[in-house]
């Protein structure tokens, strides 16, 4: 069977949690922009230009760095597709993972997020999903379809009935 | 760890610590400049070849003491004192007599409401359209015998003010546009003006360039050029 004939059962890009800092910062300029303008004092023009362009910037920069990394799973293989106008694809076997790890820093939990390493025998290849919702479930997930692929498990047939 | 792993948070802190000081430095710029006496707007507008901002306001008149030489200076008023020019007395009786002084030399001193002080030199006088021809190429000595009440005082080219400070209120625009100011009982501060002046209607309008100007109050501003 090809790999376009398979469904993608999971698709997952990162997380926007991971901006919330980026946010944050666009939302205290505005908001001491607005507060001088509405109290009366002098807001000046090119400062406040600076602060739009600021907050333009960084919206674009995290929808474009959000946007350039998307995980695939299906039920052969795991795929990394990186870039926007020029596109990588890494594409990982499940009969060739090995391992598969969650990682999560305190403020990755805090924002519910984390990263999913999967791993073929060797670290320095394997496809790390970083700041991705749901890393728990989306471990698991993995984790089935690659012991379904390695014990023969998996039928197509049956998963189109 | 894998190496895309590694690089990745390497990238990302680079941009992380970019982004931050952006940041920090917008922040620290948009409190300095708004809630301290930061002269950065005189930094950015722009510096006249003669060390100067262009500057209009219309303000509440205070005391001016205005000295040099004008190429034009037009008075619109009236009173029951006599106006001299070369020792000849011309009465001003009518509310509405009208003084035209070309190239005058000497000083201004007036309020809103009169003109305290007129004393000075003119290569030429028309008053109320009648010109008054000069017995020699001199100059004509002009001056006015007391206060005078006026309506309209034009000074064109150029007027000097060395130092004005006064309680103002009304608006400054800085730099063609660049900067408007509104002023409601400000502290307002001007060094080395030149250009226009005029008073009409309780206002003054001045037209040209200062070297400093503050104004403190509700409203702050500063601007050294």
């Amino acid at each position: 069977m090809s790999e376009k004939e398979v469904e993608s059962l999971l698709k997952v890009r990162t997380s926007r949690r991971i901006y919330i800092p980026i946010y944050i910062m666009i939302l205290i300029l505005l908001g001491t922009a607005a507060y001088i303008e509405f109290s009366g004092k002098n807001l000046n023009t090119a400062i406040l230009g600076a602060v739009v362009a600021f907050s333009v910037i960084a919206i674009i920069s995290t929808e474009f760095h959000r946007y350039s990394h998307l995980y695939e799973l299906n039920n052969i293989a795991i795929m990394h597709t990186k870039g926007i106008f020029f596109k990588v694809k890494k594409r990982t076997d499940l009969l060739v993972v090995s391992d598969i790890e969650m990682e999560q820093s305190p403020w990755q939990m805090l924002l519910g997020i984390g990263n999913v390493d999967v791993m073929v025998f060797s670290k320095d290849s394997s496809t790390c999903m970083k700041n991705i919702d749901h890393p728990l479930m989306v471990t698991e997930l993995v984790e089935k379809k690659m012991n379904e692929k390695k014990l023969g498990t998996y039928n197509p047939a049956k998963e189109k009935e | 760890m894998s190496e895309e792993h590694e690089e990745g948070h390497h990238g990302g802190h680079h941009w992380k610590i970019i982004a931050f000081i952006a940041f920090a430095g917008i922040l620290g710029l948009l409190i300095f400049t708004s809630f301290y006496d930061f002269p950065l707007t005189g930094k950015i507008t722009g510096v006249n070849s003669n060390n100067s901002v262009d500057f209009y306001g219309e303000l509440s008149i205070p005391n001016f003491e205005v000295l040099g030489n004008f190429e034009k200076v037009e008075i619109r008023g009236g009173s029951d004192s006599f106006f001299y020019v070369e020792g000849e007395k011309f009465q001003m009786n009518s509310k509405n007599s009208y003084i035209i002084l070309s190239n005058y030399t000497g000083e201004i001193f007036f309020n809103g409401e009169k003109i305290s002080k007129l004393n000075g030199k003119a290569a030429k006088v028309v008053m109320n359209g009648v010109p008054i021809e000069p017995k020699s190429k001199a100059n004509m000595k002009v001056s006015f015998e007391k206060e005078f009440p006026y309506s309209f005082l034009n000074i064109q080219n150029k007027a000097m003010i060395k130092k004005l400070s006064y309680v103002s209120s009304g608006k400054i625009d800085i730099d063609n546009g660049k900067s408007l100011v509104n002023l409601e009982n400000n502290e307002l501060n001007i060094q080395n003006f030149e250009g226009n002046i005029k008073v009409e209607k309780n206002v003054v309008k001045m037209i040209g360039s200062v070297q400093k100007l503050e104004i403190d109050g509700k409203t702050k501003f500063s601007i050294m050029a």
